[in-house]
């Protein structure tokens, strides 16, 4: 099966008729887009992992049961249950009481930003790590907008749409985000 | 500046959501207007440094996702 050149509606045909490499190929033709979108979201690498697979089973699960109607849009489709499970991730985040030591030391704070062990080591260059760490420095609403049009690849409109602000808002929000990125690369002398 | 072209325009010019229309009246402005041009560059530039941003996820949780479709395929597939 030529399966690179199918398109993804046709992968998913191919995966509901008992193709299991047809989902190996949607998953290596989306997997890095997904995730790079999810990493920034969620800024630590166990979370991600956890959410990128949350999200895939819930993929399969709702393919299965024939949840996915639409054509031609399994990309937008697939970003937004990642989207969807980020945000329920931050509600529950928001629920989870903050340990605080005597001297003011959040534990989670350490906990959320643990590097990844051995076996669960994320492949990253250089460049991303720096772009990345520098993209955490911006405002939540700015690097939201960021993350959203650059890695889940989604319009101004359907941006402003799924964050419940008006177009002018996400495109402020966007602009504001590129001179404050462009502020902080020549600071810390990053290549541009 | 060009009156007539807002930030906000440039903005969705360099992420290609400008109309024909519009992206033809962006240009024109951008050969004759040098402070527009030299906000549209720097735009541009950080765009593009954006778009080098790749992280990838461990082999363990393609493998994982591999596994919990196998392990819960329907019946009729192995039949």
């Amino acid at each position: 099966m030529q399966s690179r050149t199918l398109p993804d509606d046709q992968l998913v045909q191919l995966y509901l008729s008992g193709e299991e490499s047809a989902l190996g190929e949607l998953l290596n033709r989306h997997k890095d887009r997904i995730y790079t979108y999810i990493y920034l979201f969620v800024r630590d690498t166990y979370t991600a992992e956890d959410l990128m697979q949350e999200t895939f089973i819930k993929v399969i699960d709702k393919l299965r049961s024939g949840k996915y109607k639409e054509q031609n849009k399994f990309l937008p489709w697939l970003s937004r249950v990642a989207y969807n499970l980020c945000i329920d991730y931050y509600r529950r985040e928001k629920r989870l009481p903050k340990v605080t030591t005597r001297d003011g030391f959040d534990i989670f704070s350490v906990l959320k930003f643990s590097e990844p062990g051995a076996e669960g080591k994320i492949i990253e260059n250089e460049f991303s790590t720096k772009i990345r760490k520098i993209l955490e420095h911006l405002p939540e609403e700015q690097r939201e907008v960021v993350i959203l049009r650059h890695y889940m690849d989604m319009n101004f409109r359907e941006i402003a749409e799924l964050t419940g602000v008006n177009i002018n808002t996400a495109l402020g929000r966007m602009r504001y985000a590129l001179i404050n990125l462009r502020k902080l690369m020549e600071a810390k002398n990053i290549s541009i | 500046m060009t009156k007539n072209i807002t930030q906000d325009n440039l903005i969705r010019y360099i992420y290609s959501e400008t109309t024909a229309e519009e992206t033809s009246l962006i240009e024109e402005a951008l050969r004759s207007d040098w402070e527009l041009k030299e906000l549209h560059d720097n735009l541009l530039e950080t765009k593009s440094e954006l778009s080098r941003v790749k992280v990838s996820p461990s082999q363990k949780v393609i493998d994982n996702i591999m596994r919990y479709s196998k392990d819960n395929a329907p019946m009729e597939h192995f039949q």
